[in-house]
This record gives C-alpha cells, structure tokens and sequence, in this order.
C-alpha cells in the first residue's frame, strides 16, 4: 500500500487529464506513415510484383523483337527469289541446290574460277596424266554460263564436260544455254555428267567430294575423246533426238541431293555440338553481390557465394546446392558498471597463541583485500563490429522461355533459408578494468538465427562450350521475417542482387 | 470494436478510423510522452513510434485484450517513451550522490499544497524541468502506480535508487512549490501594505 504524499496527490490530479494538442504536421506525417505502411496494402509485395513483371515483359518483347528480325533459313529465301519462272518438276531440287550455293559470294567466285581453272586445265595440262572419262572439256569451246546467266551457280568441284543436251531441254531446266550444242560448262549441269557416268568407277569419288575446294578440279579432267562416247551411250533418249527433259529432270535432282545432303549434315553436325538432350545435370559455383534495403543500421552489401546443382527437364530446371552468406554489421551495448574506488584491507578473523614467555597472548590478524565500488550505475555504450556468416540453401526452380544455341532467358523463383553459423566480433574486446560489470545488454537487437527468404529473377545463359556456361541472374529477394533477434523489430528486409555463375553441363 | 470501419482487403482500419483514432487519443498520450521526455519535440517524435505501435497491433488488442483500451495504449507508449529515453539519453540518468541514500527511508511529508493555484501548465512546466531520472521514477511510480519493485527492474536499477529518485524528484518539486507560494505570499503582502 503507498502512502500519501501530498505532492503526488496534487500532480496526479492536476495532470490525469491533462492533454497536449500535438501539430498538424505531426498528424500529417503520422497519416502519411500510416498511408505508406498499411493503406497501400503489402507494398514491398508490390514493388516486387512490378519489377517482375517489367522484367519479364522486356524480356517478352525482347524474343518477339529477335525472333521477328532473325534471318530466315538461306534456302528458303533464295528458292522464291532465285527461280521464279523455273518449272515446279524440275526446278524445285535443283533451285535448292543452286540457292544453297549462292549464300555466299564465295561460291559464285569459286564458280569463276571453275572456268578459269577449266581454262588452265585444257591449256597447261592438254594429256592429264589421270583423265577422269566424260568430264574433260576442251578449253576453247568451254563456257561459263554463270557469267550471263542470272541464277548463281552451284558450287561443283567437276569441270563441265561436253553436254549432250540441246538448248531448250537445259532451258527448260532454267538454266540458259547458248543454242550451239556445245559443250556447256555449266556447273548445274556437271553434277548431272557425274550421276550419268556413275557406272564408270572413275567418277564415283568425284562426286563425293563436292565439298573440297577447287583443287578437286584438276584431276578431274578427263579428254573429251573420252568423255564423248562414254556419255552418249548413257543418256536416255526416248526418241531421236539425243536429250528429252525427263533425264534432265532426274539430272538436276541428282545435282540437288548432295547440296541437300551437305544442309543435312550441317545440320545433323550442329545438332550433335548441342545436343537436345532431354534432361540433364549441370553444377557450378556462383557469386552473388547483393544489397539489402530497409534494414536498422541503413543499407548493407552482402557477399554470397558457394556451389549449386541443377537439373533441367525439358525448359525447366530445379537449383539447390550450398553456399555462404557474408555480411556485417552493428550491435550498440549498454553496459552498466560501478568504478572501481579502490581495496582495504578487512579484517577477517583474529587468533591468539599464549605466550609463556612473556606470558600475554599474541594476537594473529587474518585480513582479506576488498575492492571498494561506486555505488553510482556507470553506463557505458559502445557498437560492436560484427561480421556474421549465414549458411544458405536455396531452392530455386526455372523455366526458360526463349533459348538457342549460345542463349537461353528464363525467369527463376524459389526460396532461400540462411542459418547463422558464426558470428565473429570485429571491434577490440570491451575491457572494463577493475570496474564491477552489472549488466551488459543489447540497445541494438543482434542478428537472427535462421531466417527465410523468397527470390525471384531472370536468368540468362550463355554457352561458352557445349559443357561450359555463364548464367547472369538479377534476382530480387524478399526475407520473410526481420533479421533480427527483437520481436519488436518488424521491419522486413529486402534486397538486389546479380547473381553470377560458372556452371558445367553433362 | 474500435474501428467504426476497417479496410478488408488489407485487413486493417482505414485512414479514416486511424484518423479519428488518432485525434480522440493523441492529445493525452502526448501529455504521457511529455511527462517523460520532458520537451515537446522529442515527446512527438515518441508518440509518432508509440502510434504506429499501436496501428500496428491493433489487431492483437482485439484478440487477447479484453482491459481498457486507454490502459493498453498508455502501457504501449510509456514502453516507446522508456525506450527512447535509453537510446537518447547516454548520460547519467540515475545519480546518486550519497551514498547513504542507498539506504534511503522515506521520510513523512506534511506540507499540503492543496491551496496551490498553479495551472496545468506551469505543474507539467515542473515536472518537465526535473533530471531524466527524477522524472522518469517519479512519473513511474506517481501516475503510473507502479511500485520500486517494478521500477527497478523496469530501469534495471535497484529499488533502493528508485527511492532515492523519487525523493529527490519530491524535494525539487517541493522546494519549486514553497518558493512560489512564498514568492506569491509576498506579492500578496506587498499589494495588501
């Protein structure tokens, strides 16, 4: 029971109801806080709502804008553009075989020195010492129809022998030829020489190297004595006259399939370098600089790094592995202490012995040191330098969108958990003498033990290898609970990140 | 019910009943924060943190709280107050200058000032002038009712010094008492000669 002090009873009556207007700016900026905090609703869910939802839809219209202006496929643009007027039965083989080698300029050059290498072949070798039969033509009559003719020329390493056909069949297979019935140098045309001649063993492998360069030309350069009568025999002539079009037709599908071929095995090539796999097993290391916001102690960096595994299935993947979390930070301390004022002796027991002698007792004096404090609380604050280490296990799952041989993008989302593994103290240890330490208590709460976060980001891949890769990864994290100790503190940290990795494929 | 309407999708009252909240209470929870901060500005500041506090569990209050809504509201913000207080205040607070005062006996006081015409204002005038610890002890134990048990572990001081505190608090606020009275009575004197 109190008692009554007259002084109490006047100031607790006088000031029960006593009341203090506070300012309207003050009110202003309570409702504007209050606004902020709670009218908006879960505000820091929005703002990570909204820079995904922007990244992704750059990201979206970044593929729709690449996917749109990506060059088409070589073929397919040089078939419309190339032969318009041919005839659908005979051009559609031999226009991919002619398109397919007008991608480059290389091949219209290699097709101009065809005929200059002709040329050379009939002027300084006239007696080949390995004639290739049917496929030598005579350096004077040769003619490159590449030169006058507008469709460009298929590459071919075989010198155009003396073609039997007349000038409206070879018309018909949209390849103009003088009407003189002379030998035709033109390339289109030579592969057809090799398919008739296929029979005869010396032109077998010349056909197959049609992907050599022109150096392939000079042993294939048979006499026309040769070539004439080995041709002519072969050549289906359903009446009299020496060429009807069906032959020439079947000439230049067979002309078309080994430029075909060689589209497939690029393609088959390329297909082998980055295998589409079906699921695969990826492991790396990364690093990830991050910055966190809307912490006690103002903005933080933290380091991340560690190692991860992935599994993809298809364009989707599961990321989990082990890694480090670095940060540092500060605690502020209260210590309470009484100062040291000094020791006496005090006296603790006293023992007397007889002496018989003198006959009187002898005292003994037992003392004990006793320090002497202040009984003043001395407070004393101090912030402590710590770094604290987190140990982190994420679970991330992915789902790439747009993807091609050196790049995929996809979005990243999945959960973080760090548990505090160490907590080193940075600052010089507190010494506090002789001074009588009371309490010692945390003004500022220390870091929590385990806490949870949820990131989210976009990722981008690029292959270095078919094993090697880089990811780039800005991800945004969102702790779930405060980081630290206080359940008074209840702000909620969130942060920026670009996570890094090298990452090895099998 | 202490919202006349709340925001359903977020859960919480809108800015309207946080608003009318505010204006019914903030007046006498700033004389609390006053009481103990001793300056208007930093009193402010204490119940704008007490405040969100308060917004912020409002919701508990309606679920484990069935007391007065006042009492809850006062014990949030004296909590704010002390709190601030600790962080702000680095000096001293609580000095006890003798010794002997550690073994402090209260001591019976007879002086009634039931006559004193002070107003409001100038009795918070004097409250606010006493030392952080004074003020902190003597508005703990007088308007507060809490006992120097309770102080004591509140402020992590020993009981002994909470009496002391508020002794020397009731000393000073006495010592400011007769000398307006006798300074009055003498003005009083002057006027009747």
């Amino acid at each position: 029971m109190k008692k009554q002090n007259p002084i109490d009873d006047l100031f607790r009556s006088e000031l029960t109801d006593y009341r203090v207007v506070p300012s309207d700016e003050r009110r202003a900026a309570f409702m504007r806080e209050v606004v902020g905090k709670y009218g908006k609703g879960s505000r820091p869910f929005w703002w990570i709502a909204g820079v995904v939802a922007i990244i992704l839809i750059g990201a979206g219209i970044a593929v729709f804008v690449l996917e749109n202006h990506s060059p088409a496929p070589a073929h397919e643009g040089s078939v419309a553009s190339a032969m318009p007027s041919a005839p659908p039965a005979s051009s559609t083989p031999f226009a991919r075989s002619t398109a397919s080698a007008n991608t480059t300029t290389g091949t219209v050059k290699s097709n101009e020195i065809n005929g200059n290498k002709t040329n050379t072949i009939n002027t300084t070798h006239p007696a080949s010492p390995n004639p290739a039969p049917g496929s030598q033509v005579p350096g004077p009559r040769t003619q490159n129809p590449v030169s006058s003719s507008p469709l460009p020329a298929p590459r071919s390493p075989l010198p155009a022998p003396r073609s039997p056909l007349p000038g409206p069949a070879l018309a018909a297979a949209t390849v103009p030829v003088p009407s003189t019935g002379e030998l035709q140098a033109n390339p289109a045309v030579t592969p057809a020489a090799s398919k008739v001649e296929q029979p005869q063993s010396s032109l077998t492998p010349v056909a197959s190297k049609e992907e050599q360069p022109q150096s392939s030309l000079t042993p294939a350069a048979p006499k026309p004595e040769q070539s004439r009568p080995s041709l002519t025999p072969e050549a289906p002539k359903p009446e009299a006259s020496m060429v009807t079009p069906a032959p020439k037709a079947e000439t230049t599908k067979s002309s078309a399939k080994p430029e075909a071929q060689n589209e497939e095995k690029k393609a088959t090539y390329r297909e082998k370098s980055y295998p589409p796999k079906k699921w695969n097993i990826s492991a790396g290391a990364y690093y990830t600089p991050e910055w966190m916001f809307n912490t006690l102690n103002g903005d933080k960096f933290v380091n991340n790094f560690g190692v991860e595994g992935t599994f993809h299935f298809g364009r989707y993947s599961v990321r989990t592995g082990v890694g480090l979390s670095i940060t540092s930070g500060s605690n502020e301390m209260l210590r309470q202490t009484n100062s040291y004022l000094g020791a006496y002796n005090a006296l603790d027991s006293i023992s007397f012995q007889w002496n018989q002698q003198h006959t009187s007792l002898v005292p003994t004096y037992f003392t004990q040191q006793k320090s002497v404090y202040d009984s003043t609380l001395t407070y004393n604050y101090s912030y402590n330098k710590k770094r604290y280490t987190y140990l982190q296990v994420p679970l991330i799952l992915g789902y790439d969108f747009w993807q091609n041989n050196w790049l995929s993008l996809g979005v990243r989302g999945g959960a973080v958990m760090s548990l505090l593994v160490k907590s080193e103290n940075l600052s010089d240890t507190y010494n506090e003498g002789n001074d009588k330490v009371i309490t010692i208590n945390n003004v500022s709460p220390d870091r929590i033990q385990l806490n949870w976060q949820g990131i989210g980001g976009v990722n981008a891949t690029f292959r270095l290898s078919r094993r090697f890769s880089i990811e780039v990864e800005p991800d945004v994290r969102y702790y779930f609970n405060s980081v630290y100790e206080s359940s008074e503190v209840t702000t909620k940290p969130w942060s920026l990140g670009v996570r890094a990795a090298i990452v090895v494929t099998w | 019910m202490i919202f006349s309407r709340r925001d359903t999708a977020a859960k919480r009252p809108d800015q309207a009943s946080i608003g009318a909240l505010y204006d019914k209470h903030a007046p006498w929870l700033l004389a609390v924060c006053l009481r103990y901060t001793g300056n208007r500005e930093d009193a402010e500041d204490v119940l704008h943190n007490g405040f969100m506090k308060i917004i912020h569990s409002i919701d508990s209050f309606n679920d484990q709280h069935t007391g007065s809504l006042e009492a809850w509201m006062r014990k949030i913000m004296v909590n704010t107050a002390l709190n601030y207080i600790r962080d702000h205040k680095k000096e001293k607070m609580f000095t006890v200058l003798d010794p002997l005062l550690e073994n402090f006996r209260e001591s019976e006081d007879t002086d009634d000032f039931g006559g004193c015409d002070l107003t409001k204002d100038q009795l918070m005038g004097l409250v606010c002038e006493l030392p952080a610890g004074y003020r902190t002890v003597f508005n703990l134990y007088v308007m507060e009712d809490y006992t120097h048990k309770e102080i004591g572990e509140m402020l992590g001081i020993s009981e002994n010094t909470s009496k002391s505190q508020l002794s020397k608090a009731r000393n000073l606020l006495r010592k400011r008492l007769l000398d307006y009275q006798s300074s009055k009575n003498y003005e009083k004197a002057e006027s009747n000669r």
